[in-house]
């Protein structure tokens, strides 16, 4: 049961963080221009922040199956 | 059951070939509207692909099997593709690089016990890969989130006064037509004959130059110039580099737009469905397995963004001709004299063929299990090999002639998406799923090809052909599942 729940919320989850990540670049507020220490937010979440999120969650999930 | 700890190694080398890393590398390098969610995607579309529950091909489909070996020979097309480009951007003739990863991917097929270890070819160069970048940091003395900020703060990607193609001219390695966005004097560095189109308001006009070492003509804002690859040519200090984007803001913040937006959802599905396929494990994955596919994966996107930021950083002229297919390559030779940049980049050239070996391997294994659980013919089944020995050849052939690599890598996830239709539609019967994947893969391929004479809306639609050949597959299978049913308790 825990090994479902987690591998669906783990599904979700990296949907999720391409979603978010398509919001940014396409929002008309530009929020993802948005310069964060000299980089764009959008190159922050896409480059660093979700790519590190989607891969932890992943392990997770992966390590609980097996 | 057996779970042998390559079995996430496995995995992840059919996704991490050389045609992913120089695309996201290039992307970044140029600026592309899409740049960082195509990193986001390449990374998220294997790792779902991970979450699945494990499968063996020992109860595929015969018709899903084909598609298969279909989508794993188009994916190694796409890769001996970039395998050429990175010869080109090398400035080496594509057909040696081609002929390089055919010999590679033979070797592996001829010899059984290399072929089991070949997968692990992917981790040899995936390091390669992290000592390319990091030598372009440590030259630079940089981090990359800092080389993006020095390259986004450019008020414009200009020639450097020391750049060889200002010093002493260089030719650009493959045809080419350049756009100028200012006006700038070229000098022609060999005799060649130079086609430069003009326009005024409306109106264009092309003329052809006839040019001898040391002479020059100089071109207005808009004017674009055909050179051959054999021209060599010198650009002026300070102008804009041809071609590439005006400053690094535009660089680093380009105008996306709804449809960049679109066109991302339609990339990030096909890719999405044809890891799915692909990359479904065949076993459960050990713990160290569980850590290190993801990590693996993780590492070798983030290091060719990486070296597409530094390229980026080293300078816009790396975007001119050849180069431009794979401009990481050729940044060493821009930053450090040699033997250090004949070092940084022989380490580059070889993580682009390490991983292509762990694909080739990878992909070798996925087409010999395919057709084993395809019940295939006698000579087939003594010799497993030689459906992927006949594939490759086509793939050599086909490759010595220039293509857009990703494209093509689009094209095989996509082909391959259509086989996923079998696990929702298993519920109808093989042979109702057999007649689904035909049919998603008939259409696929139809709009593939037909693309180009298609009106507008649906040549839009048909630029991502799984978004609609995948459900199509689905309902026909749905379809045939009730048919084949209703036939079978009408004959009881």
């Amino acid at each position: 049961m825990l090994k479902a729940v987690s591998q669906r919320a783990a599904v979700v989850t990296l949907c999720t963080l391409l979603a978010v990540a398509i919001v940014l670049a396409a929002d008309p507020l530009h929020l993802g221009g948005v310069r964060v220490a000299g980089v764009s937010l959008l190159w922050w979440y896409a480059g660093v922040a979700a790519p590190l999120a989607a891969v932890a969650v992943t392990i997770v999930a992966l390590a609980l199956r097996s | 059951m057996n779970r042998p700890p390559s079995a996430a190694l496995r995995a992840v080398a059919v996704w991490t070939g050389p045609v992913l890393f120089i695309t996201v590398a290039a992307r970044v390098f140029a600026g592309a509207p899409n740049a960082p969610l195509l990193l986001l995607a390449a990374l998220v579309a294997p790792l779902a692909a991970l979450l699945q529950s494990p499968a063996d091909d020992d109860d595929l489909a015969p018709m899903t099997a084909v598609v298969l070996c279909g989508s794993a020979a188009v994916l190694l097309w796409a890769n001996v593709l970039a395998i050429g480009d990175a010869a080109a951007a090398l400035g080496v003739d594509r057909w040696r690089g081609v002929a390089v990863a055919g010999a590679c991917a033979l070797i592996v097929a001829l010899w059984r016990a290399l072929a089991a270890r070949a997968v692990g070819a992917v981790v040899l160069g995936i390091v390669f890969a992290i000592g390319a970048v990091a030598g372009l940091g440590g030259v630079t003395s940089v981090a990359p989130w800092a080389a993006w900020r020095e390259t986004s703060a450019q008020l414009a990607l200009d020639f450097a006064d020391n750049s060889e193609w200002v010093t002493e001219g260089r030719a650009l390695g493959e045809a080419a037509t350049l756009t100028f966005a200012e006006s700038h004097r070229v000098t022609a560095e060999s005799a060649a004959t130079w086609r430069v189109t003009e326009r005024e308001g409306a109106e264009t006009t092309t003329r052809e130059w006839k040019l001898s070492p040391g002479d020059a003509l100089t071109m207005r804002p808009g004017d674009r110039l055909a050179l051959d690859a054999r021209a060599r040519v010198r650009f002026e200090s300070g102008k804009r580099v041809p071609g590439a984007l005006p400053s690094g803001v535009a660089w680093a913040d380009p105008d996306r737009g709804i449809a960049a937006a679109v066109n991302f959802v339609g990339t990030v599905l096909t890719l999405i469905g044809g890891a799915l396929v692909l990359l479904r494990p065949r076993h459960r994955l050990s713990r160290v397995g569980a850590v290190a596919a993801p990590a693996s994966l993780v590492v070798a996107i983030l290091a060719a963004g990486a070296a597409g930021i530094y390229a980026a950083h080293a300078g816009a002229e790396l975007g001119l001709g050849a180069s431009a297919r794979a401009p990481f390559l050729r940044a060493p030779a821009l930053l450090l004299t040699p033997p250090a940049s004949v070092a940084l980049t022989v380490t580059a050239a070889l993580a682009l063929l390490a991983l292509f070996v762990g694909t080739a391997a990878a992909l070798r294994e996925r087409v010999v299990a395919a057709v084993a659980a395809a019940e295939p013919p006698r000579l087939l089944r003594l010799h497993p090999d030689l459906l992927w020995i006949a594939m490759l050849g086509a793939v050599v052939c086909a490759s010595v002639r220039p293509a857009d690599a990703w494209q093509v890598m689009l094209t095989g996830c996509g082909l391959a998406a259509c086989a996923w239709t079998a696990r929702p539609a298993e519920n109808y019967g093989p042979r109702a799923v057999g007649v689904g994947v035909a049919c998603g893969a008939a259409l696929f391929v139809g709009l593939a090809l037909a693309r180009p004479m298609l009106p507008w809306g649906v040549a839009a639609l048909a630029a991502y052909p799984a978004l609609v050949a995948v459900p199509f597959a689905h309902v026909i299978a749905a379809a045939a599942g009730t048919v084949f049913g209703a036939a079978a308790r009408s004959y009881r």
